[in-house]
């Protein structure tokens, strides 16, 4: 049986957290974000085949400064896992499994999802 | 009993038929690996697509999508999302639910709408024409 009592440490304001497991815990979230976008990404993907009104309503969301806060925010989510997810191929094939290099990419991954967001920022502007 | 882990017979009780296990955890494994390659390889050839032939009307938008290549690998690019969204929210929910009916619920509810994700996206794009 487990035992229920056992001493449980899981404040995590306290817990000292590595760059690996915020990275872990982003690649969660912006997951789970995306999973939440499907059915609207589908929706706007079918109405702006629909017809010629449809078309015209997709393209001018973009007029709109929430919609593009939004597609900002989902470039997050997405660049983000893109590249978290080609770190995790390398730690895979044993590449950089080693702490200190596996900081340095977990840098790199998180620096390259907000540039890739601050690059679709500028074009948007 | 462990919803979602497929539990398949009263020997998988307590992992006594470990191999098994092992094998459909890296079937899992492989298979979120692989949707993950078709979608980094289609996204960043679509994007690069889409740049060098953006479409400015309705009408070159909905031809570009009518061809039957692009419309074929993007709704393999959906089936692939779709089936990586499952895995994923599958992963997350197990993880932080822990009660039995809850887990079930939500799996079902995640399930269910991923699947008519896909039954959806397939209707739009394999029904497009010029």
């Amino acid at each position: 049986m487990e035992n229920k009592k056992r001493p449980v440490f899981l404040d995590l304001t306290r817990i000292d957290m590595p760059v690996m497991a915020v990275l872990s815990f982003a690649h969660r979230i912006t997951g789970v974000l995306m999973f939440i976008s499907i059915p609207v990404a589908i929706y706007l993907l079918g109405l702006s085949l629909s017809s010629p009104q449809g078309y015209e309503t997709v393209t001018s969301l973009f007029d709109s400064g929430l919609f593009r806060l939004g597609i900002l925010i989902l470039l997050w989510c997405f660049s983000h896992h893109f590249f978290a997810g080609i770190r995790y191929f390398m730690l895979d094939l044993d590449i950089g499994v080693d702490v200190i290099n596996g900081r340095r990419s977990a840098w790199c991954v998180l620096g390259a999802g907000l540039a890739v967001t601050v690059i679709g920022m500028v074009l948007m502007l | 009993m462990c919803i979602g882990g497929r539990a398949g017979s009263h020997r998988d009780w307590h992992g006594v038929d470990a191999m098994s296990r092992k094998s459909i955890g890296l079937r899992t494994w492989l298979i979120q690996r692989l949707s993950a390659v078709y979608m980094m390889l289609f996204v960043v050839c679509f994007a690069i697509y889409f740049a060098s032939n953006t479409p400015s009307s309705f009408l070159e938008w909905r031809t570009m999508m009518a061809n039957s290549f692009v419309a074929i690998t993007t709704t393999l690019f959906f089936l692939s999302l779709l089936t990586h969204a499952w895995i994923g929210m599958r992963d997350v929910l197990m993880d932080y639910l822990h009660a039995d009916s809850i887990r079930l619920a939500l799996l079902t509810i995640v399930g269910f709408s991923l699947l008519g994700g896909a039954i959806w996206i397939m209707k739009i794009l394999l029904t497009v024409s010029v």
